[in-house]
């Protein structure tokens, strides 16, 4: 195999990468190539010595794991570039954002009203229930039926405050869930995938 | 000799190799050879790598009518070599372990 066809399998063979990778690769190869001919081998020889095109080939699209490693690496120019855009941008992605996060401060919001309502239920039957009690000896004395009534609507009130509390008990495990796993995922979103860094 | 830590191993050697002074592809294949088996194509992936990591940096000159290219050891590749070699402890131990492990029959 001489010179040329090195080349010409190499080039069809790495076709899918960009045109400076494909450059770069040539470039290196073509300067073994004159190096070894200088060294005193004949053209095939030091063609030879490189192997087969394929194979070298194959071997560098595997490495290109690297070849989005270049994109991310991407130039100065392109940096400044994708600056200009972001800001020019910003009227959409930024409404668009502040839209994602007040929808999520929804979701929060709706999975702690129930709870938080049912809580502010107990807390204030607690409350009526411990004055009315505290109140109604008083009210006895004054006019006794008046403060029988009071007595039973008090004990009522603890009653509500008690079934309340039950309910609160069981829905706050729910809650927690439903919150720390809302935001698992809302994380996990953001989240790079590093899997295939070395 | 396994190959992924034969790529390691080539690493470091391509960098010590460079450490001695700038040098190019050929050369470098030369060098390397007599202590470690390697290729023309195993090296080209392996400059990549390094030259991704910025570990060595390269620049061109003319020699015979056509440009070479020159790799240079940076900072961050002797920061490589010095690792490696730190690293040695670690691994006469794993060897040693190895080792006296494969002694029971």
């Amino acid at each position: 195999m001489n010179k040329k066809e090195f080349f010409s399998v190499l080039a069809r063979e790495l076709q899918q990468l960009p045109l400076e990778e494909r450059r770069k690769t040539e470039n290196f190869y073509e300067e073994l190539i004159s190096d070894s001919m200088e060294d005193g081998l004949s053209e095939e020889e030091a063609v030879a010595r490189l192997g087969d095109p394929a194979s070298i080939a194959k071997e560098i699209l595997g490495e290109n794991i690297d070849l989005f490693e270049s994109v991310r690496k991407t130039s100065k120019s392109n940096r400044v570039l994708i600056t200009i855009l972001l800001i020019l941008g910003s009227p959409i992605w930024g409404s668009l954002l502040f839209t994602a996060i007040i929808s999520l401060l929804c979701v929060y919001l709706f999975i702690w009203i129930p709870i938080f309502i049912l809580a502010v239920l107990s807390l204030s039957c607690l409350g009526g229930a411990v004055v009315l009690m505290i109140a109604s000896p008083f009210l006895m004395f004054q006019n006794f039926p008046l403060g029988l009534v009071q007595l039973g609507s008090a004990f009522m009130a603890l009653g509500i405050f008690f079934l309340t509390l039950l309910v609160v008990k069981s829905c706050w495990k729910m809650t927690i869930k439903g919150t720390v796993g809302l935001t698992k995922k809302t994380m996990s979103l953001f989240r790079r995938k590093r899997g295939n860094e070395r | 000799m396994d190959v992924q830590l034969k790529k390691g191993l080539l690493e470091i050697c391509v960098l010590a190799v460079l450490k001695k002074g700038d040098s190019y592809g050929y050369q470098i294949v030369k060098d390397i050879s007599s202590c470690i088996e390697m290729t023309e194509s195993t090296l080209y992936p392996i400059l990549k790598r390094l030259e991704n990591s910025e570990c060595l940096s390269t620049y061109s000159l003319e020699h015979n009518g056509r440009l070479r290219k020159y790799y240079r050891i940076t900072p961050t590749g002797c920061e490589r070599i010095q690792e490696f070699l730190n690293e040695w402890d670690s691994m006469t131990k794993v060897y040693e372990f190895i080792e006296e492990a494969n002694r029971y029959e």
